[in-house]
């Protein structure tokens, strides 16, 4: 930081003058006010003295012989630069025009005959003064210039770091739209989704309170519990309480995030939304063309602590076609020149114009841009579209984390038995799927084991533990009173289990993974014979148990010990 | 008619300029009368070749210098053959380069009488 100080030091004052008598007075004045003079008698003069001597301050008589004032003028302005120079003319010409042709070539100031050296001392202490101002001014600009590359340079370097645990995903699904700034993270706002190893999807639109780095910080965590749990077969409401905690623990008080996380089934074409924060989100159902909003009921992530925290989710229905628009609030805040806030009901109203549900997206950005009346930026809202679309087809997940591990363990076998108390209130798949994709190779498979796995636990639980009947889930009233009694039996389970015994052996190009399933229930009556997929649909006994979705992925399916058990043969190879 | 000092030099800027230059001011009042001779035949020149130009350009120089010094009546006059210089009537300083010649030697008589 320099010292702002006017006049302690001396100065050196460049004298260019070609009268010797002027050049004297003007030298005297100089010299009695403390400061050094510099005498050149031409322009030429007064350019190589100011090459050699570099004066603070020109004094310039503008009508020289060799080369005059107003040349001489040009060319040390040119020489400083940046630097300010304050040259003052010295003149006794009076008209507009050679007055202006001084300040055309860089002049500061004039002086006019006769001199009279109170005049003259107080300007150069003036200017001396402007010079200091300006030198500072021009050392804390390079300071900020140093320090905004140190802030770029860091925000590089953490948006590397985000950008290695926030991998796409499947962000590049077909049926996600999607506006986000490349650099969002340091506005606060993050977008993840992933597929779910059971088929759907997960989609989480974040906004973290602040910008720079101080917002990012926070997602850095968020997707990295986002992408590892929803990897394991995690519920929508497990990852919300583990980022939640997470981020209540890490985060400062008034740095939380606003988020929407939505759970589509694209089977049971259904949405599962939790909202906290965030403005409306949309239904926009593609029949009716009717819009429905999904409000914030809860309060932001990083905000309650523990058991305050709340994970309870909407129910959607979302038939194929629907879609579903999540954002942050910089679109409702993106203003007009009169600094009028695009509002949510300018975003209704593109939906009661739209026509086509495949271009609303795109009408949406346009209503945007024509309400703000510029080129917009979109740098400071992110949008989402996801639309419902049967499930075959969509892209899995692109992993941001290498896959070709050569080492872990491929010839193992276990057995996991849970109790009453730890069924009814934990859920062993992302457990089991965490340690089988342990095995080198297996990840590529993990949606089929998992869905595997599921079925069989359900079942072993629901049919067998609790000896539900399937028959209930083939209407859908008699649906919403099988979950009924499922919950009410799942609270006063005793004295049972359900078992899980697995065992793997690697082949040359893959392995062979061995799960059988045991449970304490009653069993019942089933047949090993193969039957064909009408006669397994008709099957009392069979129906809705997912049996026959399991036989398609396995090579072989086998009931026992009077239907408590079941055990399955799934062989793989690497892929790729 | 010779009049007072101070019709031609301004005492006041003449005892500043004493003070501002103390040992110097004889070499200052010296150089002055040495330069201002040359620029007189400049004037004179000028005025010979009937060159406005040169003309308006040598006045304007005397002009400051005389100025400077406190000379104000003969600064003046320079004033007046500058002006006719730039409209371009050279032909017609003679009365004042006349003026300038007769007042120059009163200046030089004041100031050479301070030293």
């Amino acid at each position: 930081m320099l010292v702002f100080d006017a006049g302690q030091d001396p100065l050196k004052v460049l004298i260019a003058d070609d009268n010797d008598s002027d050049r004297m007075i003007l030298q005297a004045f100089v010299k009695k006010q403390g400061h050094i003079p510099i005498n050149a008698r031409d322009g030429q003069e007064a350019v190589e003295l100011f090459e050699s001597e570099r004066p603070d301050i020109v004094l310039m008589d503008a009508l020289m012989p060799v080369m005059d004032g107003f040349e001489a003028a040009r060319v040390i302005k040119g020489l400083a630069g940046e630097n300010m120079i304050p040259i003052i003319f010295l003149t006794s010409l009076q008209d507009a025009d050679s007055l202006a042709r001084c300040l055309d070539v860089g002049g500061d100031d004039f002086l006019s005959k006769p001199y009279n050296r109170v005049i003259l001392q107080a300007k150069i202490t003036a200017f001396n003064r402007m010079r200091l101002l300006h030198s500072t001014v021009q050392a804390q600009r390079d300071q900020i210039i140093l320090h905004n590359e140190h802030l770029m340079h860091e925000q590089e370097v953490a948006k590397k770091v985000f950008d290695n645990i926030a991998h796409p995903g499947c962000l590049q699904a077909g049926n996600i739209k999607y506006l986000i700034s490349p650099m969002a993270v340091f506005n606060g706002d993050v977008l993840l989704a992933a597929r779910k190893p059971s088929g759907g999807m997960l989609i989480f639109l974040g906004d973290f309170t602040g910008h720079g780095l101080p917002a990012a910080i926070g997602a850095m965590p968020t997707s990295e519990i986002f992408y590892g749990m929803a990897l394991k077969g995690f519920s929508m409401q497990d990852i919300l309480k583990e980022i939640n905690n997470k981020l209540k623990k890490i985060l400062p008080v008034g740095v939380f995030c606003c988020c929407c996380m939505v759970d589509i089934s694209f089977r049971k074409e259904i949405a599962e939304v939790w909202n906290g924060g965030l403005p409306d989100c949309y239904m926009y159902r593609s029949e009716g063309r009717e819009s429905e909003p999904m409000p914030s009921y809860h309060l932001p992530l990083g905000v309650l602590g523990g058991i305050s925290f709340s994970a309870e989710t909407r129910l959607y229905e979302m038939n194929h076609g629907d879609r579903i628009f999540l954002w942050s609030d910089g679109i409702h805040e993106e203003e007009d020149e009169n600094e009028v806030m695009f509002g949510n009901e300018r975003l209704m109203e593109v939906f009661d114009e739209n026509t086509d549900p495949e271009l609303v997206f795109e009408e949406l950005q346009q209503a945007v841009r024509d309400f703000t009346g510029s080129t917009l930026q979109c740098d400071d809202h992110s949008i989402v579209e996801i639309q419902s679309v049967p499930e075959d087809g969509l892209i899995e997940n692109v992993s941001g984390y290498a896959s070709d591990y050569k080492s872990g363990p491929k010839d193992w076998k276990f057995v996991f038995r849970l109790g009453a108390s730890s069924l009814k209130s934990f859920n062993p798949l992302p457990l089991l799927i965490h340690i089988l994709m342990e095995v080198p190779g297996l990840r590529a498979h993990s949606g089929k084991i998992y869905t595997i796995l599921s079925e069989l636990f359900n079942n072993a639980l629901e049919h067998g533990v609790m000896g539900l009947s399937s028959e209930l889930k083939s209407s859908s009233a008699g649906f919403a009173e099988y979950y009924q009694k499922r919950q009410e039996n799942l609270e006063s389970l005793n004295d049972c289990f359900v078992e899980f015994e697995l065992e793997h052996k690697p082949l040359e190009c893959g392995g062979v993974l061995d799960m059988l399933v045991r449970d304490s229930g009653k069993g019942f009556e089933f047949s090993n014979e193969p039957k064909s997929e009408v006669e397994l649909g008709k099957s009392g006994t069979y129906c809705g148990r997912g049996i026959p979705l399991v036989k398609t992925l396995c090579r072989s399916v086998l009931h026992s010990e009077g239907g408590c058990a079941v055990s399955v043969v799934f062989e793989w190879r690497i892929e790729g | 008619m010779i009049g007072s000092p101070q019709d031609h030099v301004d005492s006041v800027m003449l005892d500043e300029l004493k003070e501002v230059m103390e040992d110097d001011f004889g070499i200052l009042i010296d150089t002055f009368l040495s330069d201002s001779e040359i620029r007189l035949v400049d004037v004179k020149t000028a005025f010979d070749e009937s060159n406005s130009e040169k003309l308006r350009e040598s006045a304007h120089s005397l002009k400051g210098s005389c100025s400077n010094v406190g000379a104000a009546k003969l600064a003046d006059i320079c004033k007046h053959v500058e002006e006719l210089g730039r409209v371009n009537k050279a032909s017609e300083a003679g009365e004042l380069i006349k003026e300038i010649v007769e007042e120059f030697e009163m200046v030089r008589v004041v100031l050479k009488d301070q030293v």
